[in-house]
Protein backbone atom coordinates (compact mmCIF):
# COMPACT_ATOMS: atom_id res chain seq x y z
CA UNK A 1 0.00 0.00 0.00
CA UNK A 2 2.81 2.38 0.90
CA UNK A 3 4.49 1.71 -2.44
CA UNK A 4 1.31 2.53 -4.32
CA UNK A 5 0.84 5.77 -2.39
CA UNK A 6 4.42 6.82 -3.17
CA UNK A 7 3.76 6.03 -6.82
CA UNK A 8 0.57 8.12 -6.81
CA UNK A 9 2.42 11.05 -5.26
CA UNK A 10 5.02 10.78 -8.00
CA UNK A 11 2.28 10.86 -10.60
CA UNK A 12 0.99 14.12 -9.16
CA UNK A 13 4.44 15.66 -8.85
CA UNK A 14 5.88 14.70 -12.21
CA UNK A 15 3.48 16.39 -14.59
CA UNK A 16 2.48 20.00 -14.74
CA UNK A 17 -1.24 19.24 -14.50
CA UNK A 18 -1.58 19.36 -10.72
CA UNK A 19 0.75 22.34 -10.41
CA UNK A 20 -1.16 24.18 -13.14
CA UNK A 21 -4.41 23.49 -11.34
CA UNK A 22 -2.92 24.83 -8.10
CA UNK A 23 -1.61 27.91 -9.89
CA UNK A 24 -5.02 28.46 -11.48
CA UNK A 25 -6.72 28.12 -8.11
CA UNK A 26 -4.37 30.59 -6.45
CA UNK A 27 -4.68 33.03 -9.34
CA UNK A 28 -8.46 32.99 -9.18
CA UNK A 29 -8.48 33.26 -5.39
CA UNK A 30 -6.10 36.23 -5.54
CA UNK A 31 -8.29 37.94 -8.12
CA UNK A 32 -11.42 37.29 -6.10
CA UNK A 33 -9.91 38.46 -2.84
CA UNK A 34 -8.52 41.64 -4.38
CA UNK A 35 -11.83 42.35 -6.15
CA UNK A 36 -13.80 41.94 -2.92
CA UNK A 37 -11.38 44.10 -0.96
CA UNK A 38 -11.37 46.73 -3.71
CA UNK A 39 -15.15 47.01 -3.52
CA UNK A 40 -15.29 47.00 0.29
CA UNK A 41 -15.81 50.13 2.31
CA UNK A 42 -14.49 50.74 5.80
CA UNK A 43 -17.60 49.28 7.41
CA UNK A 44 -17.39 46.07 5.44
CA UNK A 45 -13.69 45.71 6.09
CA UNK A 46 -14.26 46.15 9.80
CA UNK A 47 -17.03 43.53 9.99
CA UNK A 48 -16.63 40.51 12.28
CA UNK A 49 -14.66 37.60 10.83
CA UNK A 50 -17.74 35.48 10.22
CA UNK A 51 -19.20 38.19 8.01
CA UNK A 52 -16.03 38.93 6.04
CA UNK A 53 -16.88 38.34 2.37
CA UNK A 54 -13.18 38.04 1.60
CA UNK A 55 -13.09 34.75 3.51
CA UNK A 56 -15.99 33.41 1.48
CA UNK A 57 -13.93 33.42 -1.72
CA UNK A 58 -11.83 30.43 -0.73
CA UNK A 59 -14.88 28.58 0.60
CA UNK A 60 -16.70 29.12 -2.68
CA UNK A 61 -13.99 28.27 -5.20
CA UNK A 62 -11.28 25.94 -3.91
CA UNK A 63 -13.37 22.78 -3.82
CA UNK A 64 -14.21 23.08 -7.52
CA UNK A 65 -10.52 22.83 -8.42
CA UNK A 66 -9.87 20.06 -5.91
CA UNK A 67 -12.80 18.14 -7.36
CA UNK A 68 -11.27 18.51 -10.84
CA UNK A 69 -7.96 17.21 -9.48
CA UNK A 70 -9.82 14.19 -8.11
CA UNK A 71 -11.74 13.68 -11.34
CA UNK A 72 -8.47 13.69 -13.29
CA UNK A 73 -6.73 11.16 -11.06
CA UNK A 74 -8.38 8.22 -12.80
CA UNK A 75 -9.64 9.80 -16.02
CA UNK A 76 -6.08 10.84 -16.94
CA UNK A 77 -5.00 7.21 -16.61
CA UNK A 78 -7.84 5.88 -18.71
CA UNK A 79 -7.29 8.61 -21.27
CA UNK A 80 -3.59 8.01 -21.81
CA UNK A 81 -3.55 4.25 -21.22
CA UNK A 82 -1.32 4.34 -18.15
CA UNK A 83 -4.04 2.51 -16.21
CA UNK A 84 -2.62 -0.70 -17.76
CA UNK A 85 0.88 -0.51 -16.22
CA UNK A 86 -0.69 0.83 -13.02
CA UNK A 87 -2.85 -2.29 -12.65
CA UNK A 88 -0.06 -4.59 -13.78
CA UNK A 89 2.16 -3.21 -11.02
CA UNK A 90 -0.60 -3.66 -8.47
CA UNK A 91 -3.51 -5.81 -9.64
CA UNK A 92 -5.43 -5.19 -6.42
CA UNK A 93 -7.71 -2.50 -7.74
CA UNK A 94 -9.15 -1.37 -4.42
CA UNK A 95 -5.62 -0.76 -3.19
CA UNK A 96 -4.94 1.42 -6.22
CA UNK A 97 -8.15 3.30 -5.52
CA UNK A 98 -7.23 3.80 -1.86
CA UNK A 99 -3.76 5.02 -2.84
CA UNK A 100 -5.22 7.52 -5.27
CA UNK A 101 -7.62 8.75 -2.63
CA UNK A 102 -4.73 9.22 -0.19
CA UNK A 103 -2.63 11.12 -2.74
CA UNK A 104 -5.46 13.37 -3.91
CA UNK A 105 -6.52 13.92 -0.30
CA UNK A 106 -2.99 15.06 0.54
CA UNK A 107 -3.05 17.35 -2.48
CA UNK A 108 -6.37 18.76 -1.21
CA UNK A 109 -4.67 19.58 2.09
CA UNK A 110 -1.89 21.34 0.16
CA UNK A 111 -4.45 23.31 -1.88
CA UNK A 112 -6.28 24.29 1.32
CA UNK A 113 -3.14 25.53 3.07
CA UNK A 114 -2.01 27.43 -0.04
CA UNK A 115 -5.38 29.09 -0.56
CA UNK A 116 -5.80 29.98 3.11
CA UNK A 117 -2.28 31.36 3.27
CA UNK A 118 -2.76 33.43 0.12
CA UNK A 119 -6.07 34.82 1.36
CA UNK A 120 -4.56 35.92 4.65
CA UNK A 121 -1.42 37.21 2.92
CA UNK A 122 -3.52 39.60 0.83
CA UNK A 123 -6.27 40.40 3.30
CA UNK A 124 -4.31 41.27 6.46
CA UNK A 125 -1.82 43.68 4.82
CA UNK A 126 -4.77 45.27 2.99
CA UNK A 127 -6.50 45.93 6.30
CA UNK A 128 -3.31 47.40 7.73
CA UNK A 129 -2.85 49.61 4.70
CA UNK A 130 -6.41 50.91 5.05
CA UNK A 131 -5.95 51.49 8.75
CA UNK A 132 -8.71 49.04 9.68
CA UNK A 133 -8.25 47.30 13.00
CA UNK A 134 -10.29 44.12 13.53
CA UNK A 135 -10.07 41.36 16.07
CA UNK A 136 -8.36 38.55 14.14
CA UNK A 137 -8.89 35.81 16.71
CA UNK A 138 -7.46 32.35 16.19
CA UNK A 139 -10.68 30.46 16.94
CA UNK A 140 -12.87 31.88 14.16
CA UNK A 141 -9.99 31.62 11.71
CA UNK A 142 -9.54 27.98 12.71
CA UNK A 143 -13.25 27.37 12.12
CA UNK A 144 -12.95 28.98 8.69
CA UNK A 145 -9.90 26.86 7.86
CA UNK A 146 -11.57 23.72 9.20
CA UNK A 147 -14.61 24.27 7.00
CA UNK A 148 -12.38 24.91 4.00
CA UNK A 149 -10.36 21.75 4.65
CA UNK A 150 -13.43 19.58 5.22
CA UNK A 151 -15.11 20.73 2.00
CA UNK A 152 -11.91 20.24 -0.01
CA UNK A 153 -11.25 16.74 1.36
CA UNK A 154 -14.79 15.57 0.69
CA UNK A 155 -14.81 16.98 -2.83
CA UNK A 156 -11.43 15.31 -3.46
CA UNK A 157 -13.11 11.99 -2.61
CA UNK A 158 -16.17 12.83 -4.71
CA UNK A 159 -13.89 13.66 -7.64
CA UNK A 160 -11.91 10.41 -7.38
CA UNK A 161 -15.09 8.32 -7.16
CA UNK A 162 -16.93 10.08 -9.98
CA UNK A 163 -13.84 10.01 -12.21
CA UNK A 164 -13.52 6.29 -11.67
CA UNK A 165 -17.19 5.65 -12.32
CA UNK A 166 -17.38 7.79 -15.48
CA UNK A 167 -13.82 7.18 -16.79
CA UNK A 168 -14.25 9.52 -19.80
CA UNK A 169 -12.39 12.68 -18.82
CA UNK A 170 -14.39 15.29 -20.69
CA UNK A 171 -17.68 13.73 -19.68
CA UNK A 172 -16.61 13.54 -16.03
CA UNK A 173 -15.36 17.12 -15.76
CA UNK A 174 -18.00 18.80 -17.91
CA UNK A 175 -20.77 16.68 -16.40
CA UNK A 176 -19.71 17.52 -12.84
CA UNK A 177 -19.44 21.23 -13.59
CA UNK A 178 -22.84 21.21 -15.25
CA UNK A 179 -24.36 19.48 -12.23
CA UNK A 180 -22.98 21.95 -9.71
CA UNK A 181 -23.60 25.09 -11.76
CA UNK A 182 -26.70 24.41 -13.84
CA UNK A 183 -28.57 21.42 -12.49
CA UNK A 184 -28.30 22.49 -8.88
CA UNK A 185 -29.55 25.99 -9.70
CA UNK A 186 -32.48 24.59 -11.66
CA UNK A 187 -33.28 22.19 -8.86
CA UNK A 188 -33.02 25.01 -6.37
CA UNK A 189 -35.65 26.94 -8.33
CA UNK A 190 -37.95 24.00 -8.97
CA UNK A 191 -37.49 21.75 -5.96
CA UNK A 192 -35.51 23.45 -3.18
CA UNK A 193 -36.30 20.70 -0.68
CA UNK A 194 -34.38 18.27 -2.90
CA UNK A 195 -31.72 20.73 -4.06
CA UNK A 196 -30.34 21.15 -0.57
CA UNK A 197 -29.16 17.55 -0.66
CA UNK A 198 -27.00 18.12 -3.75
CA UNK A 199 -23.20 18.49 -3.50
CA UNK A 200 -22.74 22.23 -4.07
CA UNK A 201 -25.57 22.96 -1.63
CA UNK A 202 -23.76 20.77 0.89
CA UNK A 203 -20.59 22.80 0.36
CA UNK A 204 -22.47 26.07 0.88
CA UNK A 205 -23.98 24.71 4.07
CA UNK A 206 -20.60 23.58 5.47
CA UNK A 207 -19.22 26.99 4.56
CA UNK A 208 -21.96 28.59 6.62
CA UNK A 209 -23.42 30.16 3.50
CA UNK A 210 -26.40 27.88 3.19
CA UNK A 211 -28.81 30.26 4.87
CA UNK A 212 -31.71 28.73 6.67
CA UNK A 213 -31.86 25.65 4.44
CA UNK A 214 -29.20 23.61 6.18
CA UNK A 215 -26.74 23.93 9.03
CA UNK A 216 -23.04 23.16 8.53
CA UNK A 217 -23.30 19.73 10.14
CA UNK A 218 -26.14 18.85 7.77
CA UNK A 219 -24.05 20.02 4.83
CA UNK A 220 -21.15 17.90 6.03
CA UNK A 221 -23.40 14.84 6.20
CA UNK A 222 -24.64 15.54 2.69
CA UNK A 223 -21.07 15.75 1.38
CA UNK A 224 -20.00 12.62 3.27
CA UNK A 225 -22.94 10.77 1.71
CA UNK A 226 -22.00 11.95 -1.78
CA UNK A 227 -18.33 11.10 -1.22
CA UNK A 228 -19.17 7.62 0.08
CA UNK A 229 -21.66 7.05 -2.71
CA UNK A 230 -19.20 8.08 -5.42
CA UNK A 231 -16.45 6.02 -3.81
CA UNK A 232 -18.57 2.89 -3.43
CA UNK A 233 -19.91 3.08 -6.99
CA UNK A 234 -16.41 3.74 -8.32
CA UNK A 235 -14.92 0.85 -6.35
CA UNK A 236 -17.69 -1.51 -7.45
CA UNK A 237 -17.22 -0.64 -11.12
CA UNK A 238 -13.43 -0.75 -10.78
CA UNK A 239 -13.59 -4.34 -9.55
CA UNK A 240 -15.95 -5.51 -12.27
CA UNK A 241 -14.80 -3.68 -15.34
CA UNK A 242 -12.55 -5.13 -17.99
CA UNK A 243 -9.54 -3.01 -18.92
CA UNK A 244 -9.61 -3.33 -22.70
CA UNK B 1 21.27 -1.08 -27.90
CA UNK B 2 22.93 -3.25 -25.38
CA UNK B 3 21.94 -6.87 -25.48
CA UNK B 4 22.43 -7.71 -21.84
CA UNK B 5 20.61 -10.53 -20.14
CA UNK B 6 17.68 -9.88 -17.86
CA UNK B 7 15.53 -11.99 -15.65
CA UNK B 8 16.43 -13.59 -12.39
CA UNK B 9 16.32 -17.25 -11.64
CA UNK B 10 16.42 -19.24 -8.50
CA UNK B 11 18.53 -22.37 -8.02
CA UNK B 12 15.59 -24.74 -7.86
CA UNK B 13 13.88 -24.20 -11.09
CA UNK B 14 15.32 -21.53 -13.29
CA UNK B 15 12.28 -19.35 -12.57
CA UNK B 16 10.92 -17.65 -9.52
CA UNK B 17 8.16 -19.68 -7.99
CA UNK B 18 8.08 -22.33 -10.69
CA UNK B 19 8.59 -25.98 -10.04
CA UNK B 20 10.75 -27.82 -12.53
CA UNK B 21 8.57 -28.96 -15.41
CA UNK B 22 5.70 -26.66 -14.49
CA UNK B 23 4.43 -24.22 -17.09
CA UNK B 24 5.19 -20.53 -16.64
CA UNK B 25 1.78 -19.63 -18.03
CA UNK B 26 -1.19 -21.96 -18.20
CA UNK B 27 -4.47 -21.26 -19.96
CA UNK B 28 -7.32 -23.73 -19.41
CA UNK B 29 -10.64 -23.59 -21.22
CA UNK B 30 -10.50 -19.82 -21.39
CA UNK B 31 -13.57 -18.15 -22.86
CA UNK B 32 -14.46 -14.48 -23.07
CA UNK B 33 -17.73 -13.11 -24.31
CA UNK B 34 -18.45 -9.42 -24.81
CA UNK B 35 -22.22 -9.40 -25.09
CA UNK B 36 -23.08 -11.52 -28.09
CA UNK B 37 -19.52 -11.58 -29.36
CA UNK B 38 -17.27 -14.46 -28.33
CA UNK B 39 -13.72 -13.09 -28.48
CA UNK B 40 -12.01 -16.19 -27.07
CA UNK B 41 -13.51 -19.66 -26.90
CA UNK B 42 -12.35 -22.62 -24.86
CA UNK B 43 -8.69 -21.79 -25.29
CA UNK B 44 -6.11 -24.07 -23.71
CA UNK B 45 -2.34 -23.81 -24.01
CA UNK B 46 0.83 -23.58 -21.94
CA UNK B 47 3.99 -21.55 -22.05
CA UNK B 48 7.12 -23.32 -20.88
CA UNK B 49 10.22 -21.78 -19.33
CA UNK B 50 13.31 -21.63 -21.50
CA UNK B 51 11.36 -21.00 -24.69
CA UNK B 52 10.09 -18.12 -26.76
CA UNK B 53 6.46 -18.92 -27.49
CA UNK B 54 4.88 -17.03 -30.37
CA UNK B 55 1.18 -16.28 -30.01
CA UNK B 56 -0.06 -16.03 -33.55
CA UNK B 57 -3.31 -15.11 -35.17
CA UNK B 58 -4.80 -12.57 -37.53
CA UNK B 59 -6.12 -9.25 -36.29
CA UNK B 60 -9.21 -9.82 -34.17
CA UNK B 61 -8.32 -13.43 -33.41
CA UNK B 62 -8.43 -12.80 -29.66
CA UNK B 63 -4.70 -12.54 -28.91
CA UNK B 64 -4.84 -9.27 -26.96
CA UNK B 65 -7.95 -10.33 -25.05
CA UNK B 66 -6.22 -13.56 -24.05
CA UNK B 67 -3.11 -11.75 -22.87
CA UNK B 68 -5.26 -9.35 -20.84
CA UNK B 69 -7.06 -12.27 -19.23
CA UNK B 70 -3.72 -13.84 -18.29
CA UNK B 71 -2.70 -10.53 -16.69
CA UNK B 72 -5.96 -10.03 -14.81
CA UNK B 73 -7.07 -6.97 -16.74
CA UNK B 74 -10.02 -8.75 -18.33
CA UNK B 75 -12.12 -11.24 -16.45
CA UNK B 76 -12.79 -14.52 -18.26
CA UNK B 77 -16.37 -15.66 -18.82
CA UNK B 78 -15.25 -19.20 -18.10
CA UNK B 79 -11.94 -21.00 -17.70
CA UNK B 80 -8.75 -20.04 -15.93
CA UNK B 81 -5.44 -18.38 -16.66
CA UNK B 82 -2.54 -18.78 -14.29
CA UNK B 83 1.01 -17.56 -14.02
CA UNK B 84 3.44 -19.80 -12.14
CA UNK B 85 0.43 -21.76 -10.98
CA UNK B 86 -1.76 -18.97 -9.68
CA UNK B 87 -3.92 -16.12 -10.93
CA UNK B 88 -1.90 -12.99 -11.73
CA UNK B 89 -3.52 -10.96 -8.96
CA UNK B 90 -2.49 -13.56 -6.38
CA UNK B 91 1.21 -13.23 -7.21
CA UNK B 92 3.14 -11.87 -4.27
CA UNK B 93 5.15 -9.53 -6.46
CA UNK B 94 3.59 -9.43 -9.94
CA UNK B 95 6.09 -7.10 -11.58
CA UNK B 96 9.02 -9.14 -10.29
CA UNK B 97 7.46 -12.25 -11.82
CA UNK B 98 5.96 -10.99 -15.07
CA UNK B 99 6.96 -8.11 -17.29
CA UNK B 100 4.29 -7.15 -19.79
CA UNK B 101 3.90 -4.81 -22.71
CA UNK B 102 0.35 -4.56 -24.03
CA UNK B 103 0.20 -1.13 -25.62
CA UNK B 104 2.72 1.23 -27.11
CA UNK B 105 0.90 4.21 -25.64
CA UNK B 106 0.57 3.42 -21.98
CA UNK B 107 2.04 6.50 -20.30
CA UNK B 108 1.18 10.08 -19.58
CA UNK B 109 2.62 11.97 -22.58
CA UNK B 110 3.41 14.96 -20.37
CA UNK B 111 5.66 12.91 -18.09
CA UNK B 112 9.30 12.25 -19.01
CA UNK B 113 10.33 8.72 -19.86
CA UNK B 114 12.48 8.56 -16.75
CA UNK B 115 9.69 9.78 -14.50
CA UNK B 116 7.25 7.33 -16.09
CA UNK B 117 9.58 4.52 -15.06
CA UNK B 118 10.12 6.05 -11.60
CA UNK B 119 6.36 6.02 -11.07
CA UNK B 120 6.23 2.33 -11.97
CA UNK B 121 9.32 1.56 -9.88
CA UNK B 122 7.72 3.12 -6.82
CA UNK B 123 4.55 1.07 -7.26
CA UNK B 124 6.60 -2.08 -7.57
CA UNK B 125 8.95 -1.29 -4.69
CA UNK B 126 11.94 -1.15 -7.00
CA UNK B 127 14.92 1.08 -6.36
CA UNK B 128 15.24 4.14 -8.61
CA UNK B 129 18.70 2.99 -9.63
CA UNK B 130 17.07 0.26 -11.66
CA UNK B 131 15.33 2.93 -13.76
CA UNK B 132 18.63 4.15 -15.19
CA UNK B 133 19.72 0.57 -15.80
CA UNK B 134 16.66 -0.28 -17.91
CA UNK B 135 16.80 3.06 -19.74
CA UNK B 136 20.36 2.19 -20.67
CA UNK B 137 19.33 -1.32 -21.64
CA UNK B 138 16.79 -0.07 -24.20
CA UNK B 139 19.05 2.78 -25.31
CA UNK B 140 16.84 5.57 -24.01
CA UNK B 141 19.24 7.10 -21.47
CA UNK B 142 19.83 10.20 -23.57
CA UNK B 143 16.09 10.71 -24.06
CA UNK B 144 15.10 9.87 -20.48
CA UNK B 145 14.40 13.47 -19.52
CA UNK B 146 12.30 14.21 -22.59
CA UNK B 147 8.54 14.04 -22.38
CA UNK B 148 7.38 10.62 -23.49
CA UNK B 149 4.76 12.20 -25.73
CA UNK B 150 7.61 13.47 -27.92
CA UNK B 151 9.01 9.99 -28.44
CA UNK B 152 8.85 8.22 -31.80
CA UNK B 153 6.83 5.02 -32.05
CA UNK B 154 9.98 2.93 -31.72
CA UNK B 155 11.09 4.86 -28.65
CA UNK B 156 7.66 4.38 -27.08
CA UNK B 157 7.93 0.68 -27.71
CA UNK B 158 11.33 0.61 -26.04
CA UNK B 159 10.04 2.66 -23.11
CA UNK B 160 7.24 0.14 -22.64
CA UNK B 161 9.78 -2.69 -22.76
CA UNK B 162 11.91 -0.87 -20.19
CA UNK B 163 8.88 -0.75 -17.91
CA UNK B 164 8.37 -4.48 -18.34
CA UNK B 165 11.98 -5.17 -17.41
CA UNK B 166 12.02 -3.01 -14.28
CA UNK B 167 11.27 -5.86 -11.90
CA UNK B 168 13.79 -8.25 -13.51
CA UNK B 169 10.95 -10.67 -14.20
CA UNK B 170 11.29 -14.29 -15.19
CA UNK B 171 8.35 -14.15 -17.61
CA UNK B 172 7.77 -11.67 -20.41
CA UNK B 173 4.36 -11.24 -22.04
CA UNK B 174 4.51 -8.94 -25.03
CA UNK B 175 1.75 -7.88 -27.40
CA UNK B 176 3.12 -6.98 -30.83
CA UNK B 177 6.42 -5.67 -29.42
CA UNK B 178 8.09 -5.26 -32.82
CA UNK B 179 5.56 -2.70 -34.03
CA UNK B 180 7.33 0.57 -34.67
CA UNK B 181 10.82 -0.82 -34.31
CA UNK B 182 13.30 -0.33 -37.14
CA UNK B 183 15.23 -3.36 -38.49
CA UNK B 184 18.03 -2.86 -35.99
CA UNK B 185 15.54 -2.61 -33.17
CA UNK B 186 13.75 -5.76 -34.31
CA UNK B 187 17.02 -7.63 -34.43
CA UNK B 188 17.94 -6.39 -30.98
CA UNK B 189 14.55 -7.49 -29.67
CA UNK B 190 14.90 -10.94 -31.23
CA UNK B 191 18.37 -11.44 -29.78
CA UNK B 192 17.27 -10.13 -26.43
CA UNK B 193 14.21 -12.38 -26.14
CA UNK B 194 16.14 -15.45 -27.25
CA UNK B 195 18.87 -14.78 -24.66
CA UNK B 196 16.21 -14.10 -22.04
CA UNK B 197 14.56 -17.45 -22.74
CA UNK B 198 17.90 -19.25 -22.93
CA UNK B 199 18.46 -18.19 -19.33
CA UNK B 200 15.55 -20.37 -18.25
CA UNK B 201 12.95 -17.64 -18.50
CA UNK B 202 9.69 -17.71 -20.42
CA UNK B 203 8.50 -15.45 -23.22
CA UNK B 204 5.00 -15.24 -24.67
CA UNK B 205 4.98 -12.85 -27.58
CA UNK B 206 2.01 -12.13 -29.82
CA UNK B 207 2.50 -11.04 -33.38
CA UNK B 208 1.13 -11.24 -36.85
CA UNK B 209 4.60 -10.67 -38.37
CA UNK B 210 5.11 -14.30 -39.26
CA UNK B 211 8.55 -13.98 -40.86
CA UNK B 212 9.88 -12.37 -37.73
CA UNK B 213 8.20 -14.91 -35.47
CA UNK B 214 9.64 -17.77 -37.47
CA UNK B 215 13.11 -16.51 -36.61
CA UNK B 216 12.33 -15.53 -33.04
CA UNK B 217 10.10 -18.21 -31.54
CA UNK B 218 10.85 -21.76 -30.47
CA UNK B 219 7.19 -22.65 -30.28
CA UNK B 220 3.95 -21.27 -31.64
CA UNK B 221 0.38 -21.11 -30.43
CA UNK B 222 -1.92 -20.32 -33.32
CA UNK B 223 -5.45 -19.05 -32.73
CA UNK B 224 -8.14 -18.10 -35.17
CA UNK B 225 -11.49 -16.54 -34.33
CA UNK B 226 -10.75 -17.03 -30.67
CA UNK B 227 -10.11 -20.75 -30.88
CA UNK B 228 -6.90 -22.74 -30.71
CA UNK B 229 -5.78 -24.02 -34.06
CA UNK B 230 -2.49 -25.59 -33.06
CA UNK B 231 0.32 -25.49 -30.51
CA UNK B 232 3.57 -26.96 -31.69
CA UNK B 233 7.27 -26.31 -31.89
CA UNK B 234 8.41 -24.10 -34.74
CA UNK B 235 10.17 -27.09 -36.26
CA UNK B 236 6.93 -29.06 -36.30
CA UNK B 237 4.95 -26.06 -37.47
CA UNK B 238 7.18 -25.58 -40.51
CA UNK B 239 7.59 -29.31 -41.15
CA UNK B 240 11.28 -29.07 -40.30
CA UNK B 241 11.72 -26.01 -42.48
CA UNK B 242 10.15 -27.43 -45.60
CA UNK B 243 7.40 -24.78 -45.57
CA UNK B 244 7.42 -21.26 -44.23
CA UNK B 245 5.48 -20.31 -41.12
CA UNK B 246 3.35 -18.08 -43.31
CA UNK B 247 2.37 -21.01 -45.51
CA UNK B 248 1.66 -23.14 -42.48
CA UNK B 249 -0.33 -20.34 -40.87
CA UNK B 250 -2.46 -19.72 -43.95
CA UNK B 251 -3.09 -23.42 -44.33
CA UNK B 252 -4.18 -23.65 -40.69
CA UNK B 253 -6.38 -20.56 -40.65
CA UNK B 254 -7.81 -20.60 -44.13
CA UNK B 255 -7.35 -24.21 -45.06
CA UNK B 256 -8.52 -27.33 -43.38
CA UNK B 257 -6.68 -27.18 -40.10
CA UNK B 258 -9.03 -25.26 -37.86
CA UNK B 259 -9.61 -27.22 -34.68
Amino acid sequence: MKQQIVSEFRKLRTTRSAWSLLAGTLGLIALGVVAVLWESNHTTLAAPLADQPVLHIALSLTWVFVMILGLRSFTDEFRNGSIVPTLLADPHRRRVLAAKLAAVGAAAVLFTFAVAGLTLAIWLPWLAAKGVAIDVAVAPLAVWFGRLLLIDLLFAAIGVGVGLAVRHQVAAIVGSLVVITVVENLMDAMAPSIARFLPAAGAWAVAGLGGAFMRPIGGALVLVAWAMGAFVVGAFLMERRDIV
Amino acid sequence: MQASMEGSNDERSGMRGVRVGSPAVSVRGLTKRFGDVTAVEDLTFEVQPGRVTGFLGPNGAGKSTTLRMILGLVGPSTGTASVVGMPYRDLESPARTVGAVLETQSFNPLRTGRNHLRVLAAAEGIDDGRVDAVLDLVDLSAAGNRKAGKYSLGMRQRLALAGALLGEPSILILDEPANGLDPLGIRWLRDFLQRFAAGGNAVLVSSHQLGEMEQMADEAVVIYRGRLVRQASMVEMTADGSISLEEAFLEMTHGKGIA
